[in-house]
């Protein structure tokens, strides 16, 4: 009931606002959401991400047991990323917010308690090792970029949303640290063409969008990295709960 | 002879000036960030647990049990019996500690780094929110203490009147249960069941004026022993006597009543309350400048007669003529001079449309500290060294060390704040680890940012001879007699005062009116605003 | 109650430094309308970006009918957005701005531009900028430990 009451609202108060586009993602962090994905229960999410129909691939088949071995780095990793935000990514999908064929059929006849009980499932599992260049350098700049930001270009420090390991933040700021390289950089790109555009108020598409090539693919090799130093084997999961 | 209560006087006052002296190597630390001279300590996790650990030290713990302490010694002494209840007393003491201690378990661990005003919706661990709430309720226990022992002797004493100092401490003991009622309803309704997980979300808007409530007369909370000092032991050491008991009276009776229903100036760039209420509270504010400017001239008068008592000649002869070897004296002074600088500063912040200029920026830091680090503290220390012999039976280890540690902290003050005053001028805003802005006005703020370490190093060292001093002071030659009676005496003592200046019963009427007004009213308001409430968030 | 004739004169000095604080405060509130920013008025901090006057189409700078100018925008940390304000010079700007996630302050130094942004409320300013140029918005109240970057662009440009 929470899906439809969130669009029936949006629906209904949209005439009355001022001229407007819709929203660039309709999930809104009420009390009744952050409930619902706090009460997502991991082992109903162990089982969905086997479950494969004749149109729809089992979510293990791309993003391996777990979301922790993707079969090909431009899948990302799902092992664990802040609950909060794998549910918004999901739900994103499902009401066409974030447009991927696959994933949008993927989710297309899942329930928003699957959802949640898949982004449970996959929080508590340990951040995986993510294969990473080791002839990859990543500059001093790229590491200021990370704690200091550049006040010419008005980017803020990666760190200073994402936290300090990466790790995420209450109460949707994913974890970017052991996140695939060509992913994340992907990502960023998709970002920056406006390809993806689920981020409230823009604020991913802005940063992105200043970042240069470069930056974007030394920090994919920064954050692979500093999730590799950090995964050892326990659970990642960021302070959102 | 009867019981003092000494130790129990002197354990609050320990816990005072433990606190103190580790919020201010914090302090180092911060002023240290800030400078830039240090990129590897640079740290805004660090940065920012310091600053909500420093401010919950001073502003929480030194002065709570700062101000208990001298309150058992000042109840026993000026009344000439023993506490009401001593074991209440080891009571208060116990739970205001252990309240500390558990909340300085996650300020230290950087798990309340959400300032000494926590406003929500930033949420630190439960620990932290129960911990103070436990800190507050031992200085309840403390304000029983003062009531009671007042009460009791008044029963014992008919028709008599009640020495000026306890006139004083039992006036602050009921401004501050007035006062941290605001918060403490904040906490026990809003931060603590919120913090558990009892309550979804919570308004921030009723948060902050609830904490306003509290917020500004909880200074004057720190600043009443800096008065009661000036009024009742100051004229005495510096030689004179105290040039009128009615006045100061009257400024005790003044500062109750017009301190607590004025928090709203806390509140005036603030959009959950009305220009109306916000206006109510600024003529309060202003109102409650009186009893300090009533006291500048009190204790100047009873200065410059001592001062002319000890020979001094013509206009400004008599400050000369004072015993500058006394640090009660020379505290005093400093305290004064700090006073009009930071009292001048107030009355800007206090300036309903002008605060719109300083709201929230370097300025305000600058106000506070100069006021509270300097003109109360100063005064604290002060009261310190003149209780040590009386508290340990034993002589002050270095009175010359304790004169220029005062000096030195008036100067590190002095240092520390003047350029604070002049960054938020110059438009920088408060609590900021670092200056990361693409502006020009980053360039004009260098040189003063550079400023604070001086102060801050000049601080540290001070602070440092202030511990030393009480330290050594245990150690040091036991004395043959110690006087408890050291209590400055008016020039005319009063034979009887009005009831209304041996009681409260008149101003808790008053303020009971007056409190309805300013606060009830738009907590009421707010109440059926209804404001849609916030998730917690970190931070 | 004795009370000496030179303190007596004090606390006259003292009433009238009183009066002529609280009289010029009073002239200013009363007479010409200054105020600092008291508009209260609530919205969900919780569904901001959903619909309404907060969406995210909805924010940036527009000219009313009557030739001044309304700003909207949100502060969600760690900037506020828009990151670029323009407005034209001596024209009458509302500011309103509000926050889906914790406190904030705005200002923007030597200008009457300042507020609390509170989650829950609906801040406004209303002021007139009459120096051209470039400035910064900065954030001035606690909201985490990005707080040192949380700043954006104000241009003041040539009216009409």
């Amino acid at each position: 009931m929470n899906t439809y009451k969130i669009i029936t609202i949006a629906c209904v108060l949209m005439p009355f606002g001022l001229a407007q586009g819709a929203p660039s993602s309709n999930v809104a962090w009420t009390v009744e959401t952050h409930s619902l994905v706090r009460k997502g229960d991991a082992s109903i999410g162990a089982k969905i991400e086997t479950v494969e129909t004749e149109d729809v691939n089992a979510c293990t088949d791309c993003h391996g047991k777990g979301g922790a071995e993707p079969d090909r780095d431009k899948h990302p990793t799902l092992a664990g990323q802040v609950a909060a935000y794998t549910f918004k990514q999901l739900r994103d999908y499902k009401d066409g917010s974030r447009e991927n064929r696959r994933m949008n059929e993927a989710v297309e006849r899942l329930t928003n308690e699957q959802l949640a009980a898949l982004a449970a499932w996959y929080a508590q599992q340990p951040v995986p090792s993510v294969e990473v260049d080791a002839d990859e350098t990543v500059s001093e700049e790229t590491v200021r970029l990370v704690f200091r930001g550049d006040k010419k270009r008005l980017i803020q420090p990666c760190a200073s949303c994402h936290g300090r390991n990466g790790q995420g933040a209450i109460i949707d700021v994913p974890a970017i640290a052991g996140q695939n390289v060509k992913y994340f950089v992907e990502t960023m790109k998709d970002y920056a063409g406006e390809k993806r555009t689920n981020d409230i108020y823009s604020r991913m598409r802005i940063i992105a969008k200043a970042l240069t090539r470069d930056e974007i693919n030394e920090l994919a090799v920064y954050y692979a990295r500093l999730g590799n130093e950090q995964s050892d084997g326990s659970t990642q999961q960021a302070a959102a709960q | 002879m009867y019981d003092k209560s000494k130790s129990v006087a002197l354990a609050n006052l320990w816990v005072a000036f433990a606190a103190f002296f580790v919020a201010i190597i914090l302090g180092l630390y911060q002023v240290m960030n800030r400078s830039g001279l240090f990129p590897e300590l640079e740290s805004h996790e660090l940065y920012f647990a310091s600053v909500s650990t420093h401010g919950v030290l001073m502003g929480f713990v030194l002065t709570t049990f700062f101000i208990m302490g001298f309150g058992y010694y000042t109840a026993t002494t000026t009344l000439k019996r023993p506490l009401w209840n001593k074991g209440l007393a080891w009571v208060a003491f116990l739970v205001a500690l252990s309240g500390t201690v558990m909340a300085a378990i996650p300020l230290l661990t950087g798990k309340a780094s959400i300032l000494y005003t926590f406003y929500p919706p930033l949420m630190a661990h439960p620990m932290f929110y129960i911990g103070a709430t436990l800190l507050v309720v031992g200085s309840w226990i403390w304000c029983l203490e003062m009531i009671m022992s007042v009460i009791t002797w008044r029963r014992d004493n008919p028709g008599k009147v009640v020495p000026l100092a306890m006139y004083g401490t039992t006036a602050n003991a009921i401004m501050w249960l007035w006062t941290s009622a605001g918060v403490a309803i904040e906490m026990l309704f809003q931060l603590i069941p919120w913090s558990l997980g009892l309550m979804d979300t919570i308004d921030p808007g009723l948060a902050r004026t609830l904490f306003s409530w509290t917020l500004h007369a909880i200074v004057y909370f720190w600043l009443f022993p800096a008065y009661i000092a000036m009024y009742t032991i100051l004229p005495k050491m510096a030689g004179g006597r105290l040039f009128s008991d009615e006045m100061g009276r009257v400024a005790f009776i003044m500062l109750l009543v017009l301190s607590v229903p004025i928090g709203f100036h806390h509140l005036y760039m603030d959009p959950q309350q009305s220009a109306g209420f916000k206006f109510l509270h600024m003529l309060g504010t202003f109102g409650v400048a009186i009893p300090t400017l009533l006291t500048g001239f009190t204790v100047l008068a009873s200065l410059e007669g001592a001062g002319r008592l000890r020979g001094g000649q013509g206009l400004f002869g008599w400050i000369t003529a004072l015993n500058w070897k006394e640090p009660m004296v020379v505290a005093g002074m400093l305290a004064l001079f700090m006073l009009i600088a930071g009292g001048w500063g107030g009355m800007i912040n206090a300036s309903y449309s002008m605060n719109t200029l300083v709201h929230n920026t370097q300025w305000v830091t600058g106000h506070f500290h100069l006021i509270f680090a300097g003109t109360t503290v100063i005064m604290y220390l002060a009261v310190a060294y003149h209780l040590w012999p009386k508290l340990t039976g034993r002589r002050l280890a270095s009175r010359g060390m304790a004169v220029f540690q005062l000096w030195l902290w008036m100067i590190g003050m002095m240092v520390l704040t003047m350029p604070w005053h002049v960054l938020g001028l110059l438009g920088q805003p408060r609590r900021i680890s670092s200056t990361p802005y693409d502006s020009p006005l980053v360039q004009q703020w260098d040189p003063h940012e550079l400023a604070m370490i001086v102060g801050g190093a000049i601080l540290l060292f001070s602070a440092l001879l202030f511990v030393l001093n009480l330290l050594l002071s245990h150690a040091a030659r036991k004395l043959d007699s110690v006087s408890d009676d050291d209590w400055a005496i008016a020039v005319y003592p009063p034979m009887s005062v009005p009831k209304s200046m041996n009681g409260f019963v008149l101003w808790n009427g008053i303020l009971t009116v007056w409190m309805i007004v300013a606060y009830g009213i738009p907590i009421v308001q707010l109440l059926i605003l209804d404001a849609p409430g916030s998730m917690p968030w970190g931070y | 109650m004795h009370i000496d004739p030179l303190e007596k004169k004090w606390m006259y000095v003292v009433g009238f430094m009183t009066a002529v604080m609280i009289g010029s405060m009073a002239y200013a509130a009363i007479m010409l309308n200054m105020h600092p920013p008291s508009n209260v008025e609530t919205i969900d901090p919780k569904t901001l970006h959903l619909s309404g006057e907060f969406a995210e189409d909805n924010l940036g700078a527009t000219t009313n009918p009557d030739g001044s100018v309304t700003v909207r925008m949100v502060a969600a940390r760690y900037s506020f957005y828009p990151q670029m304000i323009e407005v034209p010079a001596d024209t009458d700007v509302k500011f309103r701005i509000t926050s889906p996630d914790v406190l904030h302050g705005v200002h923007v130094p030597f200008t009457n531009m300042s507020t609390m942004v509170v989650p829950g409320y609906v801040s406004e300013v209303n002021t007139r900028f009459s120096r051209e140029g470039e400035a910064q918005f900065l954030c001035n109240e606690y909201c985490g430990l990005g707080h040192d970057y949380m700043w954006s662009k104000l241009k003041v440009v040539p009216k009409g």
